[in-house]
């Protein structure tokens, strides 16, 4: 799978994006770049220079060194949501999909329910009562988001549950823990993959939104959305503030976009 | 008396009705059969008449709204767990559409190798076991580590035939099983499964809408119409005896379109 | 009798850094009002040749050769051209009676939009034009069967209405891929004899595709015999009956007559081995 992965050229440019990025934001802290936090009013709205890459902001803070510093609570706080709402999700989908009954019955209803309501307005709902902060904007992203995963995982699970190979599965007493993870979870994996790194472009711009609005991270904390927020002031003076954690926004979300169509074609076992 | 099927009713509820879903479409209206041992059952019947549904039900795979399936005198749908798994391995199942029939994830060996779970058996005793099986479907040592989309349609069925075998059921359920194949490899596919039949004491019930092939391979045949068994027949030499409508329908497309056939495509007149 | 098609050295393969050869050199010609019966297994490349005909193959095939109709090649004319030939002048049959409709329109509007795709015509005009086809096909109650949707039909009905669309616009060849092959086996007769009562009213030619004898026997006059990708055989269908030159053929007639042996002595209760019993089921 990772051979057929790496013959897509654009598939190996994003993947190679991505984990530049990723470790740029890991290793942040190691590498000399100047003080993400330290104010000096004296140098505010400069323009690109040799002490400062990109600039600096409305506080005189280095643009480049929020950016990379900004790293990690964008796509890392994405990251664990969506590890966590997929996770929630899938087990939920694959019971509800797997056993049917009454229990599928149950589940579906609830999905209904948590899916009615439209994510944006529940997310700031949820965050409202809980106050601002990442951990909460974390929260109510999984609150909100496993409904979703649930309903796509399960009717996946019963649409794989119809093939062939799992009614002789069960014909032949071949234990229930087989065919969910030998049979049903691998044909439902795939799909899940897709779904989800084109689903982390959303909780991306969920997480900077919100940090936009302020609900999110708070200030001094670096993040491309915050930086967005504090930079809409300024945005006729020093465009440059602006642009710079927007294009950021704007590529690693369109990296994980493709990635996700490479992935679809690389999982597919047909394309040999 | 290998299987027993007793006043099977099957019932789907309609698409589209309303908050109570009291309407019910029947799809089996009390049907019955037997099978003895080494002995191959036709059952034939047009698209939709509910045969399909009927092998279900005969393999436990489809409880039925009533009535009885005694495998071996033990009631399938009465038992649970390990039980249940026990009895239902007496039979096995080849379906129509063997592409979907087989995980395209899998390889060949660990496709036939599914039913050998339960033995516990270790890897050298498995291999050995696969290839046994593969050969006794005339399939070469090379097929072992070939992908499902790696084969013909013909070479699949026979590894699906194979790990059907694997379990060493008392009996095959053979759901339309060459209906997807060519002419000529539905030929070579039923020589094997009389082969199997003779060397194995294998029953069959052979589920088509292809009369001819109920006259290559049966030894009896019902014909099935809208859910309901409509004529039996216990000597296939009197086939041409049968008086239900349905039935002569049926024989009379058959032999249309054979007689032309062998008048090397001179127009003659149908039956 | 002149040629209504004549495809000369169709080559098909699949592009790519190593191109697959699917289909070589394959010629033949179809006569006006006759039926041409291609026969082989599958992976012959049997559909691909007819698909390549009026151009439904995708880009990932590279298709060379000639393929003569009217005067034209069409593997050179251009898309607009090939979309006025299809439907008008040659029609297609396909194998899945299910999936060649639009499951969300009925079949009133499947109608419409083949009779208007090719001129002017008035609705009022149009609908009686389907209802007449319908009618003809033996469809009882056209006016029902025009407002039904595809899933409300059985199999052999949709094969029924999908021969009546094809003959809509008096095409001078038909192009059947397989028609009877998803259909079990009383619809296949019925449809077998529509195609045959048909052939007899009209005067279009037709290129049948099947992997069953049984089915060509009925409605072919001449036969091509396809084997991995290549014309084996070919010539006027009774002649391959009575004394097939190659081993493909002889294999498939073979098979054919071991199905059919059997069935004869239950049903007409003859025994014996009758004169075609020397093609012995040679397994391949």
């Amino acid at each position: 799978m990772l051979r057929r992965l790496l013959k897509d050229k654009s598939a190996v440019v994003c993947v190679a994006f991505i984990v530049v990025v990723m470790a740029a934001g890991l290793l942040a802290d190691t590498v000399p770049l100047n003080n993400p936090n330290k104010v000096n009013v004296l140098a505010k709205l400069q323009a690109p220079s040799f002490a400062y890459p990109l600039g600096t902001d409305h506080l005189g803070r280095c643009t480049l060194s929020r950016l990379v510093h900004g790293i990690r609570p964008t796509i890392f706080l994405s990251l664990l949501t969506m590890c966590c709402t997929i996770a929630l999700g899938s087990a939920i989908g694959l019971l509800s999909g797997y056993f049917r009954g009454r229990v599928d019955e149950v589940v579906m209803r609830v999905c209904d329910v948590m899916l009615s309501f439209p994510s944006q307005v529940m997310i700031l709902a949820v965050v409202g009562v809980l106050g601002p902060g990442m951990m909460n904007v974390v929260a109510a992203n999984i609150l909100i988001k496993w409904a979703w995963y649930g309903r796509m995982i399960r009717s996946s699970v019963i649409r794989y549950g119809e093939k062939g190979y799992v009614l002789f599965s069960k014909v032949s007493g071949t234990g229930a823990p087989y065919i969910v993870f030998r049979h049903l979870l691998p044909g439902v994996a795939s799909e899940l993959l897709v779904l989800a790194s084109l689903d982390m472009g959303w909780v991306i711009l969920n997480i900077s939104t919100l940090s936009f609005l302020g609900l999110g991270v708070q200030a001094p904390t670096a993040e491309w959305g915050a930086m967005l927020n504090e930079a809409k002031d300024v945005m006729v003076r020093a465009p440059l503030q602006m642009l710079v954690p927007g294009v950021a926004i704007m590529t690693v979300v369109a990296a994980f976009n493709m990635l996700g169509d490479s992935l679809r074609d690389a999982l597919d076992p047909k394309t040999v | 008396m290998l299987l027993q099927a007793s006043d099977i009713h099957v019932s789907f509820s309609r698409e589209g009705t309303g908050f109570f879903r009291k309407e019910r479409r029947a799809v089996l209206n009390g049907v019955g059969f037997s099978l003895e041992e080494h002995r191959c059952l036709g059952i034939v019947g047009e698209s939709g008449c509910g045969k399909s549904t009927l092998g279900r039900v005969v393999t436990g795979l489809l409880a039925p709204d009533s009535g009885t399936v005694l495998v071996d005198g033990k009631d399938i749908h009465a038992c649970r767990g390990a039980e249940k798994r026990k009895i239902g391995r007496c039979g096995s199942i080849v379906f129509q559409d063997y592409s979907s029939s087989v995980n395209p994830r899998f390889r060949v060996e660990e496709i036939v190798a599914e039913p050998l779970l339960h033995e516990k058996l270790d890897p050298k005793e498995r291999g050995e076991r696969v290839l046994a099986l593969l050969e006794k479907t005339g399939l070469g040592s090379e097929f072992v580590h070939r992908y499902p989309h790696q084969l013909s349609g013909g070479q699949l069925q026979r590894v699906c035939i194979a790990r059907a075998l694997a379990g060493s059921p008392r009996f095959l359920l053979l759901d339309e099983a060459i209906s997807s194949l060519d002419v000529s490899v539905q030929v070579q596919i039923m020589d094997l499964l009389i082969e199997l039949k003779e060397k194995d004491g294998l029953s069959y019930i052979f589920i088509t809408h292809d009369l001819e092939a109920v006259t290559y391979i049966c030894d009896s045949v019902l014909f099935m119409h809208k859910g309901r068994f409509v004529e039996s027949v216990t000597d296939l030499s009197r086939l041409a005896d049968v008086v239900h409508p349905f039935s002569r329908n049926l024989l009379r497309s058959v032999s249309g379109l054979e007689t032309i056939f062998e008048g090397g495509g001179e127009r003659f007149p149908t039956l | 009798m002149e040629n209504v098609l004549s495809v000369r050295d169709l080559h098909i393969s699949v592009r790519g850094e190593k191109p697959l050869s699917l289909v070589k050199n394959v010629s033949f010609d179809v006569e006006a009002g006759r039926c041409l019966g291609i026969l082989g297994e599958s992976g012959s490349g049997k559909s691909l040749t007819c698909g390549s005909l009026v151009g439904l193959l995708g880009s990932e095939y590279a298709v060379s050769g000639e393929v003569r109709f009217n005067g034209r090649n069409l593997l050179t004319a251009n898309r607009e051209e090939l979309r006025r030939l299809r439907g008008a002048e040659i029609s297609m049959i396909l194998q899945n009676p299910m999936t060649s409709f639009d499951p969300l329109r009925t079949i009133e509007s499947h109608i419409l939009e083949t009779l208007r795709a090719h001129g002017r015509v008035s609705r009022k005009e149009a609908l009686a034009a389907g209802r007449e086809m319908l009618a003809r096909m033996r469809i009882e109650d056209p006016d029902g069967a025009m407002r039904r949707y595809p899933h409300q039909m059985s199999g052999g009905m949709l094969q029924r209405t999908m021969i009546g669309l094809a003959l809509l616009l008096g095409p001078k060849l038909i192009v059947a891929d397989e028609p009877t092959t998803a259909l079990d086996s009383i619809t296949r007769f019925e449809v077998v004899e529509e195609i045959r009562r048909m052939r007899e009213e009209y005067e279009c030619a037709m290129i049948f595709v099947s992997h069953d004898l049984g089915v060509l026997a009925s409605v072919a006059d001449s036969v091509l015999v396809m084997h991995e990708g290549e014309v084996v055989e070919k010539g006027e269908l009774r002649r391959v009956f009575a004394s097939p030159r190659s081993e493909q053929a002889r294999y498939l007639l073979g098979t054919r007559f071991s199905l059919i042996d059997r069935f004869r002595r239950m049903v007409r209760n003859e025994g014996g081995a009758p004169s075609r019993m020397d093609y012995a089921a040679a397994s391949f």
